[in-house]
């Protein structure tokens, strides 16, 4: 009789003392050093960017443990997803998430589905842009469609990976201007830009920051950009829906966890990237990269990227990468 | 000149206490990478980024610049000694380089190895100069069609590398060519020979097998003769290079510096393709091609010095176009534009300062490595002389963590273990390695290359003749192969005479 009471009053204490302790818990994290996982090699676009944020994180105090990238990639993106998932619970692991993962996501091909990724927050957009030579005989969007109307499947565009962000873009632009080009896939930005470079090709999308140096020098011409809105340092680039073709793609990073981060830390993390995106540093990252700052949280980001998902669904089943 | 007036003033800034012991740093660490088997000098870079956050961009590209030809001059260490390549751009130098080390020359192939290399990278970098820009426009002909020709020429090293049975080398080949089939189609993104496996989808990994095949498989067939084999004898005569071995690869030098930079300078294509078409141009030209395999000094001089040229080489779209020529010159892309310096045909121009002293550091990095290295031949090469039970166990741990180090992922680990296996048959059935590694690392090029070309051309097959670059590129190839193979039959015609005399 007397234990049971003991054993209570010990339970009781206990659970008492839990409750009281565990904000102090939570207020204390974080206590260990955390895992940044990226789904691209290093030095591509994604892991620069994940590093260059958890840098700015750590020195600018907003972090005070070590936050280690870990490059996971293979299988499009679907390895680093699928490790994730294996960190079920752990509030010390986070994704970096992009145009990659989005692709993993929308193609079914990773064991994390949609549902179970907690968005943490979205911080840039990288827009996507179609390129021509400054010699090109294309002077504007309108000539160059004009054109392809007139000779389907005849001018050759550059793309980097199968199912990426400029594939599923130029398809769109294929879509929304009811023309055929001979799109050819690169592997890399780096190499569609050279090819464009050599004149093998009439045209390529890609990313501003990896073009700045040839369009200063006059070398290649944006004709249109593939995002909602003008870009700020490119004012006299007209959208593709101002041209009259109604293509959008919104390529966007940002940063994940998956189900089972407890809210604390979710909490945690969302104030952290709100202060990452009003540092110094992180808004020279942007000057010097030519992205734009597009902070959303939370449930904001997941939708962006549910939106992103089933607009992408029709391209990839017409592109043949989805069943 | 402009050109040499620009010059002394980059060398005035990278001569000074601070900057050498950056460039000191980075020639150390690119050394110690390009030993290691596994970790590569992009993937180091990338790592080190961060570090380089804090300091002004020519301290920080110098150091990554110097990381990435140290490598090169640290891989052929562990390819000569141990049979056990460093990186990519280092397997054929383990061809002859080893069976030297086993006729007790490892020192003279070290040696040809580092000097090769330190020629290279002056001569390299004396190119990057005065013909960066025409050779980076030149360049930028290739397309897809080029490179297929460019890779078909550097399959065909296949035959040449393989040693007495051209039969076996073509089976080794073919293997690699399945091998390299694993991973998504270069069209449709379409998994082949996956088995479901997210890790299989990025393919079979290079370096993997490279480490399977070479290290642990070596390692088996060592364990099997139960270390029979006594350490090689080494003379203190043979640890360095002698004036004959010298003067034999002049040659090989200077066309491996040629081919090296010129491939390098390609996008796309880099110090690996470019050792190997060394490898086979430099058995093609030989008097007595069946030298090579046994420990023919070229067989060393000429990869080794055009990886070294091949790096510079790189620089050439980098730093003129501002293309990156390859992983480890995509990550300093990556650099120069979070520095805010555009990369770009401006670069030149709006960074003279900045360029100049890059460049100036790259002479001086490769005095410093040439430094570094060359003294160490000797304590490396009597480093065989320990004894087996204790150097290989260590292989095998160096081999593990390697392979692990590149995704963090056993997986990798495993399949380099079953390489392991499969290389331990394949030397117990005389069937060379080389043609397999190569075929590896051409094959899924050259399927992308042709699916490129042939989509840029919609079909049309005639492509590869009527390019005149892509022409001529394989006109070379047909001239290579014809060649050889009547060295060949004439060889093999002197033996049966001589039988039956």
């Amino acid at each position: 009789m007397k234990n049971k009471w003991i054993a209570g009053l010990f339970t009781a204490i206990f659970f008492v003392a839990a409750i009281i302790l565990a904000p102090m818990v939570q207020a204390a994290y974080p206590e260990q050093s955390f895992e940044l996982i990226v789904h691209a090699g290093a030095g591509g676009g994604s892991d620069t960017f994940a590093r260059t944020m958890a840098f700015i994180l750590e020195t600018e105090g907003i972090v005070k443990q070590k936050i280690n990238v870990i490059n996971k990639t293979g299988g499009a993106a679907a390895n680093a997803l699928n490790y994730l998932a294996s960190k079920k619970g752990d509030p010390y692991v986070l994704m970096n998430f992009s145009s990659g993962p989005v692709g993993a996501l929308g193609r079914g091909i990773s064991k994390a589905k949609f549902e179970d990724i907690v968005f943490l927050a979205e911080i840039i957009e990288d827009p996507i842009l179609l390129f021509v030579l400054n010699t090109s005989p294309f002077k504007d969007l309108k000539g160059l469609v004009a054109y392809a109307k007139e000779n389907p499947n005849l001018l050759a565009s550059g793309f980097a990976t199968v199912g990426g962000s400029e594939h599923i873009g130029t398809h769109r632009i294929e879509k929304a201007a009811g023309v055929q080009f001979n799109k050819v896939g690169f592997g890399s930005g780096a190499a569609s830009a050279t090819a464009l470079l050599g004149g093998h090709l009439a045209f390529a999308l890609g990313n501003v920051n990896e073009q700045m140096g040839q369009i200063e020098a006059g070398k290649i011409v944006p004709l249109g950009t593939l995002s909602e809105e003008r870009i700020p340092f490119l004012p006299n680039v007209p959208t593709m829906r101002e041209q009259g073709v109604n293509a959008i793609y919104q390529q966007i990073r940002g940063f994940v966890a998956y189900k089972g981060f407890p809210d604390y830390a979710r909490k945690f993390w969302q104030d952290a990237f709100a202060k990452l995106a009003e540092t110094k540093a992180f808004n020279e990252y942007i000057d010097k990269n030519y992205c734009v700052k597009q902070l959303k949280l939370g449930d904001a980001f997941k939708l962006d990227v549910a939106k992103q998902i089933e607009d992408a669904d029709a391209d990839l089943k017409t592109l043949g990468l989805k069943k | 000149m402009d050109i040499l007036h620009n010059l002394m003033q980059g060398f005035g800034t990278v001569l000074s206490p601070y900057y050498l012991w950056i460039a000191t740093v980075g020639c150390f660490f690119g050394t110690i990478v390009g030993i290691l088997p596994g970790l590569g000098p992009s993937a180091t870079i990338a790592i080190l980024l961060p570090l380089t956050f804090n300091m002004n961009p020519t301290p920080a590209l110098i150091m990554m610049t110097a990381i990435y030809y140290g490598a090169k001059y640290g891989g052929s260490t562990t390819s000569i000694l141990i049979n056990v390549p460093g990186e990519g751009a280092s397997v054929v130098t383990a061809i002859d380089g080893y069976q030297m080390s086993r006729q007790g020359r490892a020192g003279a192939a070290l040696g040809i190895a580092a000097i090769g290399s330190f020629i290279a990278g002056i001569i390299g970098t004396f190119g990057l100069i005065f013909v960066a820009v025409p050779l980076a426009n030149f360049s930028l002909r290739f397309s897809a069609a080029e490179y297929f020709s460019l890779i078909l020429m550097g399959m065909l090293t296949i035959v040449f590398v393989g040693g007495k049975s051209i039969t076996k080398s073509l089976m080794s080949g073919v293997i690699g060519l399945a091998l390299g089939v694993v991973g998504i189609d270069p069209v449709r993104g379409a998994e082949r020979f996956v088995f479901g496996n997210a890790n299989l989808v990025e393919g079979i990994s290079f370096t993997v097998v490279v480490m399977g095949v070479y290290g642990i498989g070596e390692v088996l067939e060592s364990a099997e003769e139960r270390m029979k084999l006594k350490p090689v004898k080494v003379e203190f005569s043979k640890l360095w290079p002698s004036l004959a071995d010298l003067l034999e690869s002049k040659w090989a030098i200077l066309r491996g510096t040629i081919i090296g930079f010129m491939v390098g300078a390609l996008p796309g294509a880099g110090a690996t393709i470019a050792s190997f078409i060394s490898y086979g141009v430099e058995k093609g030209v030989a008097k007595h091609p069946e030298r090579f395999g046994k420990g023919a000094v070229e067989g060393v001089a000429g990869p080794e010095s055009a990886n070294n040229s091949a790096t510079s080489g790189s620089m050439v779209p980098l730093l003129a176009l501002g293309i990156p020529g390859s992983g480890a010159t995509a990550v300093m892309l990556g650099a120069l534009m979070m520095f805010g310096l555009k990369p770009g045909p401006m670069l030149f121009t709006t960074s003279s300062d900045f360029v100049w002293a890059l460049i100036a550091s790259m002479f001086v990095g490769n005095i410093i490595l040439v430094i570094m290295n060359l003294p160490m031949v000797p304590l490396f090469a009597y480093s065989l002389r320990l004894p087996y039970k204790y150097l290989y166990p260590a292989i095998l741990l160096i081999c593990i963590i390697g392979s692990y180090s590149l995704n963090t992922q056993i997986f990798d680990v495993f399949v380099m273990l079953i390489f392991g296996v499969i290389g331990y048959f394949m030397k117990k059935f005389d069937i060379p390695g080389a043609p397999m590694v190569i075929a590896l690392v051409l094959g899924p090029m050259l399927e992308y290359s042709l699916y490129q070309a042939l989509s840029l051309a919609r079909g049309d097959v005639t492509t590869f003749i009527t390019r005149p670059i892509s022409a001529t590129l394989l006109g070379i190839a047909v001239v290579m192969a014809i060649t050889v193979t009547f060295k060949t039959i004439r060889m093999k015609r002197a033996m049966i005479d001589e039988e039956e005399n």
